[in-house]
């Protein structure tokens, strides 16, 4: 397909789901603004993601994110910036874990110790969380609910989706072709460990930021699906990247209206979705 | 083409590399002068492509230095990136990836000629157009993935990869692997025609395709077994010193 295909389909959902407020008033502005930053972010670091095959780190980084939140906000109690604290931490973890990829120790080694060490000091942060920041809070950080999100939140997660997005098409071609090569694109004068870090920071940046919005347990379908979708629907790094994009967009605007719809949690019905787009271009690209 | 006033040139002083500590190069010392074909033979496990990488500065020797046209590019890919252009072994495509060739050939030479973003570029169509025709990529392929491709037409892709970098070194890591006769032949002519200005180094299990191209031939088996003119070295090397065939072929 095209890419203007993509570009229409993209402003189409975007459309839909700005219009959605006026249609549905249980839906706010905040609630948009989140969604769509959360597309935007999701959709083309997932892009990214697929074509390094770094699938580990959409698996660790939800965790990762889930432990920064309970966490930061036992540090700060009511004093508030936990947002901050539990992105820093985060980019540590990730970073992390990037370098010890670099050094040679493998995905599935990095993948088994980190989940093992966040999954379980989470469980002791959510217990200490509770008390602080309410079992309502704890509830939103794993199921996610972009209703809840106060107009600072669905501004940031605008502002941090478009950043992403713009930063992810600016180096989806260099990405891509480390992912072919990367012995290759050292030679070539790449300064691989650049763009790794950037795609390592990214990826880092819209989960901890997005975590509220989708929840934990989306999180990784979202920075997973569109970009193993759009690897089988698109070719060339320019067109997969706006397609992931463009995919990420489709199933947050119909998830949140069929959420609205049936009264369920709209990344639920989203993460739905996305499963059900990635089996049915499997089967129209496969057989 | 490129137009080069000094001599490619490799030279390799005392190089050891070791893998966990099992050795894979023992004391390597070399000068390869360009231009013209050098093949670098060998059986499995003897150190060709790790020979290879380390002139790329890819991997860094435990002891030893390398230079390029006279610099220092020990451990250094980038700075070996301005000399050298590296074709890593590869059989098959990569299965996953959704990158088209051109856009593969065309990153190739972006990446050396173009800064961040490289998102409109242009200068380069010609040259990419010229290297997918030179090594035999139909233009009906030039906007398939690389995952669409067969392990011969993706080793094709690969060298006109290297090709449109214009780079004055090329380290081509078994170019022909996958190839079939056909292409063999037609792709050792376009290597020939390459290395009429440039050093090409080679690393192969065969070494007949490219056999009458070939200036120099490095034997080697962890360490340099014997260098020198092709005929000459295939002949006087010991009975199984590196494949017992080669002997008989060349009828001893």
């Amino acid at each position: 397909m095209d890419i203007r295909l993509y570009l229409a389909l993209l402003i189409v959902s975007l459309v839909t789901l700005l219009i959605t407020p006026k249609l549905h008033w249980v839906v706010s502005y905040p609630t948009v603004m989140a969604v769509i930053g959360s597309s935007l972010a999701f959709g083309s670091i997932s892009a990214l993601i697929a074509a390094r095959r770094l699938y580990f780190l959409a698996h660790v980084t939800p965790h990762m994110a889930l432990l920064a939140a309970p966490l930061s906000a036992i540090v700060l109690g009511h004093k508030g910036g936990d947002w901050i604290l539990a992105v820093l931490l985060v980019l540590v973890l990730v970073w992390t874990s990037g370098y010890a990829l670099y050094k040679g120790v493998s995905s599935d080694v990095i993948a088994s110790i980190m989940v093992s060490f966040t999954a379980s000091a989470t469980v002791l942060a959510l217990y200490y969380a509770q008390r602080i920041a309410g079992a309502g809070r704890v509830s939103q950080l794993i199921l996610g609910d972009p209703l809840l999100v106060t107009s600072f939140e669905g501004l940031t997660a605008l502002i941090v989706g478009l950043l992403v997005a713009v930063f992810s098409l600016s180096i989806a071609r260099e990405v891509f072709f480390v992912g072919v090569s990367r012995e290759t694109a050292l030679v070539s004068g790449l300064k691989v460990w650049i763009y790794d870090f950037t795609l390592y920071t990214l990826m880092a940046l819209s989960v901890a930021i997005m975590l509220r919005i989708t929840g934990f347990l989306v999180t990784s379908v979202l920075t997973l699906l569109p970009g193993a979708i759009a690897v089988i629907v698109a070719r060339g790094s320019l067109q997969v990247t706006l397609a992931s994009i463009t995919i990420a967009s489709i199933a947050s605007a119909l998830g949140l209206l069929a959420s609205i719809s049936l009264n369920m949690p709209p990344s639920g019905v989203t993460g739905l979705i996305l499963v059900t787009i990635y089996a049915l271009a499997r089967v129209a690209r496969f057989g | 083409m490129h137009e080069f006033k000094d001599i490619p040139m490799v030279r390799l002083d005392s190089v050891h590399v070791s893998f966990n500590g099992v050795r894979a190069l023992d004391s390597i010392s070399l000068e390869l002068r360009g231009p013209g074909i050098i093949q670098v033979l060998g059986p499995n496990g003897a150190g060709k492509s790790t020979l290879l990488k380390v002139i790329a500065g890819l991997i860094r020797p435990v002891r030893g230095s390398v230079y390029v046209n006279g610099v220092d590019v020990t451990r250094r890919s980038d700075v070996a990136g301005m000399f050298v252009a590296y074709m890593p072994q590869s059989n098959e495509p990569p299965g996953w990836s959704p990158l088209t060739v051109w856009e593969f050939v065309e990153t190739s030479v972006l990446t050396r000629k173009a800064r961040w973003p490289r998102f409109v570029v242009g200068g380069v169509r010609g040259v990419v157009e010229r290297c997918l025709s030179m090594v035999g990529v139909p233009r009906g392929s030039w906007y398939l993935r690389l995952s669409e491709l067969s392990g011969g037409m993706f080793q094709r892709v690969l060298i006109a990869s290297v090709l449109v970098t214009g780079a004055p070194i090329m380290l081509l890591d078994e170019p022909l692997a996958s190839v079939d006769p056909e292409g063999r032949v037609a792709l050792s002519r376009v290597l020939s025609q390459l290395a009429t200005d440039r050093l090409v180094v080679v690393t192969s299990h065969d070494p007949h395709p490219l056999l009458e191209h070939t200036r120099l031939v490095v034997a080697l088996n962890k360490r340099v077994v014997a260098i020198g003119d092709p005929h000459e070295v295939l002949s006087r090397l010991a009975p199984g010193a590196l494949y017992p065939y080669w002997v008989s072929e060349h009828g001893h």
